[in-house]
């Protein structure tokens, strides 16, 4: 699909709504939590995905905007992975516990995966 | 020396460290393409390490940096209702391969938590530890969101979930070679299951194939586990 190349105001006006757009639908689901025993994130892309779905395609503004945000989300994560230095000793007195479950465990569930796609998908 | 005490304070505040967090962001994105993309320059990686020491040069709190860092801790709770828009665009894949598909991503994305979560219950390890590592192949922010409701700690499900999806990018040309399968479906399938974001960043060098359904797979798996975990255990 070829958008038509909006001016820079209004472009500025898109990424105001597009925020406030994901700003009410998380808040949203922050509210249903007292109501359904999921993660909020998870719940508000379910309320957005209805939007879209029900809209038939995803609104242009949306489109042209968040992308943009979603390529950068590894900034957001920072401020929560910091808090592991706070847990350096645990980590130390773990280390064997951890390196089996991150290593050992990724690489039995891979084989799996592999194996069972390989099975399942070679016909098609 | 008055001055140096002024300017310290300056810094402790929310907008100095945001600021610096961005400063730090932006290097490692500079860093990582200096190095090809090499999975080691991780971002996230080099941006924490380069806040935490810049924490202990200024000689301050980790917590009160964290507190600090807020305003941006919240914000990637709406930015993870975005993934909305690739989960989307997905639907049509999943309707068009049906649930073959589905099912190596459900049989995978349940078996690596309860894998590793077996794992520290033999070892006896904290209950909020084990709690952590059961998102551990779920997509970062949803791992986050879902540590939160589980009893675990998000930090923890963050880093977690980095080093499963180093892993798994570095081990998979060994295992394409022991099980001789290589192909870009299983190929997708897998790094988006099990490797979830990272994974999905190799799958996209891969092929365009593979990148499509290593994204179905991480949005699939993402949002299944995250509902199953919370469900049964929240």
């Amino acid at each position: 699909m070829v958008d038509s190349r909006p001016s820079r105001g209004i472009l500025c006006l898109e990424h105001i709504a597009a925020v406030s757009v994901l700003l009410g639908v998380y808040e949203c689901g922050v509210l249903l939590t007292q109501f359904i025993p999921l993660p909020a994130t998870i719940i508000g892309v379910f309320i957005l995905l209805g939007l879209f779905i029900l809209l038939g395609h995803i609104p242009g503004f949306i489109r042209r905007t968040i992308p943009q945000y979603l390529s950068h989300m590894s900034l957001f994560f920072v401020p929560a992975i910091m808090a592991v230095w706070l847990f350096q000793d645990d980590v130390m007195t773990h280390w064997l516990a951890l390196l089996l479950a991150l290593f050992g465990t990724t690489v039995l569930s891979m084989i799996l995966v592999l194996w069972l796609t390989h099975r399942l998908l070679k016909s098609s | 020396m008055m001055l140096l005490i002024e300017s310290a304070d300056v810094i402790r505040t929310s907008a100095m460290w945001i600021v610096l967090l961005l400063a730090c962001y932006g290097l490692s994105l500079r860093l990582a393409r200096l190095c090809n993309q090499h999975i080691i320059a991780n971002p996230i990686i080099i941006t924490t390490s380069l806040m935490l020491l810049a924490s202990q040069w200024i000689n301050i709190n980790v917590d009160i940096v964290m507190g600090h860092l807020h305003p941006l801790a919240y914000l990637l709770g709406p930015l993870t209702v975005g993934l909305a828009l690739p989960v989307y665009n997905q639907l049509a894949v999943l309707k068009s391969l049906g649930f073959k598909v589905l099912i190596p991503i459900f049989i995978g994305g349940l078996f690596a938590p309860i894998s590793a979560f077996s794992v520290l219950s033999v070892f006896e390890i904290e209950h909020t530890w084990q709690m952590t590592m059961l998102t551990k192949s779920i997509t970062t922010p949803f791992a986050m969101d879902t540590a939160n409701i589980l009893g675990g700690i998000a930090g923890l499900a963050a880093v977690f979930v980095i080093i499963t999806g180093i892993v798994g990018v570095m081990v998979l040309p060994l295992l394409n070679r022991v099980l001789n399968i290589n192909d870009d479906k299983s190929n997708g399938l897998v790094l988006g299951t099990i490797a979830h974001g990272i994974g999905t960043a190799k799958a996209v060098q891969l092929s365009e194939q593979a990148a499509g359904f290593a994204s179905l797979a991480l949005c699939v798996n993402g949002i299944t586990t995250a509902i199953t975990l919370s469900v049964l255990l929240g």
